[in-house]
């Protein structure tokens, strides 16, 4: 059906007016109904009856020259405030709340005619990879729904996954973009910190968060990422850094040297994942790209620096929440963000301080200098997104450790503010998706993009449907 | 697990936190933060003397806006999330409380 096309596809057929943003609405709606009670990936569901009129409008006012998104129906992850629709950032915390102001990713989908169709399940505050620390009802994978769709994003790689909407935008402290993309085989890609404006996301981390679009394919990515880029003057930290013409570059080849770090393929990696990310290194081999081993010796200890820094930072960003000038009380936080926070304010106590957050912010500063080595001697890091498959609900929720090192790939990447790729890459035998990371140097989204575009050329894993969706969908 | 943190100092931290810990759940708090502070006791084995602290990533520094006046919230929009207010006030809870009264 429409929703399985790619944005490229859909955009042409609303030009030519063939089909039209009602058609995709309704459609967006007709497997809402049909399949979200399997897996949970809403929040909050706009009222149809409000987004059919909006997108009649839109159809009245397509001249045929719009942005390539105009018209198309998405949903974006419930940590972007909305000033009409509740943000409940999956907890009870904020049930109910209402921004006075709008995310600016937000309003720059709006401009390019895009349809918000609703806003999608997560770990509670961005605190978890398995969207099963929600008040609103675990997240389910729908290539098998007795499994976690990952996270914190799960809910945005669900529903994309399941064809409810041709895009979603996520947001990544440690691996949340892609962690759920890897587990829902979806596309997804968390830009280097700087890249896209902040401003309107829940914080969970300050100096690790990071904006990202997921979708069913990298060219689908880049499209959307055009519109999202750019800096705004109410993120201090967006950057001025030139913007590339990321779907123009896709056909470009500015990479030559892939690295494996052979610190991401150690202790602790499921086999099966090993093997699937060796063999896609083979196939970039074949396609005459280089592969060489590099070594990232701090990554050993990348779980510690990783969780020191975002336990830090979040037990901050959380203290807003009083239930004094909005949102109810903080008792109605969930045991795991408790947990969270209580870590990180112990790490920021007198007399633990030096020992673990500064130690951690000096690790921080060797691990940078570790990956900018590597990037002396290849273009591009690969590697795998989580040490395993998608696990079975309640494993990982009820073991915080176990939970912890699930990030082990992901989170030292947005320690270093490095943009990181995560795509499709092959099955299970017992067809679970299983995903790949690839790594670029800060501000060069446009390689990985490249790359992945490249992979997706060469294989088909990424157009597979999850066994939730009949033929036709 | 090598060492475990005391219940007194899960309850101390929760109240750091501004948290409040069910007295049944002070000993799962005390199990679940000593494993992972224990896993983070890993960076001990770090020489780390004379490096720098990164605290963020990004380069600039003191960025400024010029200084324009431009509308914002109303006192209604800024109070209307609030479910204690007080003739266009906050109302906030007793910081210090007369422990005569």
């Amino acid at each position: 059906m429409l929703l399985n096309k790619s944005i490229s596809d859909i955009a042409t057929l609303i030009k030519n007016k063939t089909i039209s943003a009602v058609d995709l609405v309704n459609e967006a709606y007709e497997k809402i109904e049909r399949l979200d009670s399997q897996i949970n990936s809403f929040i909050t569901i706009r009222n149809k009856k409000e987004v059919i009129k909006e997108a009649e409008e839109a159809d009245k006012k397509n001249i045929g020259t719009k942005n390539p998104l105009y018209g198309i129906p998405y949903s974006l992850k419930d940590a972007y405030v909305t000033t009409k629709i509740r943000t409940t950032c999956a907890s009870k915390v904020l049930n109910n709340f209402l921004s006075p102001y709008d995310a600016t990713v937000y309003q720059k989908l709006k401009q390019a005619g895009a349809i918000m169709i609703g806003k999608n399940n997560l770990d509670a505050w961005g605190h978890g990879g398995s969207t099963e620390n929600t008040d609103y009802g675990g997240g389910k994978n729908p290539w098998d729904t007795s499994r976690i769709p990952g996270g914190s994003s799960g809910g945005p790689a669900a529903a994309i996954s399941s064809r409810m909407v041709s895009f979603a935008i996520g947001e990544d402290t440690g691996g949340s973009i892609r962690n759920p993309s890897n587990m829902c085989n979806t596309s997804g890609l968390k830009v280097s910190y700087g890249r896209i404006s902040r401003y309107g996301v829940i914080a969970y981390a300050s100096s690790l968060d990071s904006v990202g679009p997921m979708a069913k394919s990298v060219e689908d990515l880049a499209l959307i990422l055009e519109t999202m880029v750019g800096k705004d003057k109410f993120d201090a930290t967006s950057s001025i850094n030139k913007n590339f013409d990321y779907v123009k570059d896709l056909h470009k080849r500015t990479t030559k040297i892939i690295g494996l770090p052979k610190e991401f393929f150690g202790e602790g990696l499921d086999s099966r994942v090993r093997k699937i990310i060796l063999k896609v290194a083979k196939e970039y081999e074949t396609a005459g790209y280089k592969i060489a081993e590099v070594s990232i010796p701090l990554m050993k200890y990348g779980i510690s620096i990783y969780y020191l820094t975002s336990l830090s930072e979040t037990s901050s960003n959380m203290a807003r929440y009083d239930g004094v000038r909005f949102g109810n009380s903080r008792q109605l936080l969930s045991d795991e963000t408790k947990r969270r926070i209580m870590l990180g304010s112990y790490a920021l106590s007198a007399g633990y301080a030096d020992e673990l957050y500064k130690k951690a912010q000096k690790a921080r500063t060797k691990l940078i200098k570790e990956f900018n080595k590597a990037f002396e001697v290849c273009d591009v890091l690969l590697c795998p997104v989580t040490p395993s498959p998608p696990a079975k609900i309640g494993e990982l929720i009820n073991d915080p450790l176990k939970s912890f090192l699930e990030d082990l790939y992901t989170g030292p990447i947005n320690v270093a503010g490095l943009p990181s790729l995560a795509i499709p890459a092959g099955f299970t035998t017992n067809n679970l998706p299983v995903g790949m990371q690839l790594i670029g140097k800060r501000f060069h989204e446009e390689q990985l993009l490249q790359m992945g575009y490249v992979y997706q050329q060469l294989t088909h894993w990424h157009i597979k449907k999850p066994p939730l969706l009949n033929q036709n969908d | 697990m090598k060492q475990k943190i005391s219940k007194q100092l899960v309850k101390h931290i929760a109240q750091l936190a501004n948290l409040e810990i069910d007295d049944t759940k002070i000993g799962l708090y005390q199990n679940q933060l000593s494993v992972i502070l224990d896993h983070f006791n890993d960076l001990k084995l770090l020489s780390l003397a004379n490096v720098p602290e990164t605290s963020r990533i990004i380069e600039e520094q003191n960025i400024w806006r010029e200084d324009i006046i431009e509308s914002s919230f109303s006192q209604k929009e800024a109070l209307e999330n609030s479910k204690n207010t007080y003739q266009g006030f906050f109302v906030v809870p007793y910081v210090l409380i007369n422990k005569d009264e």
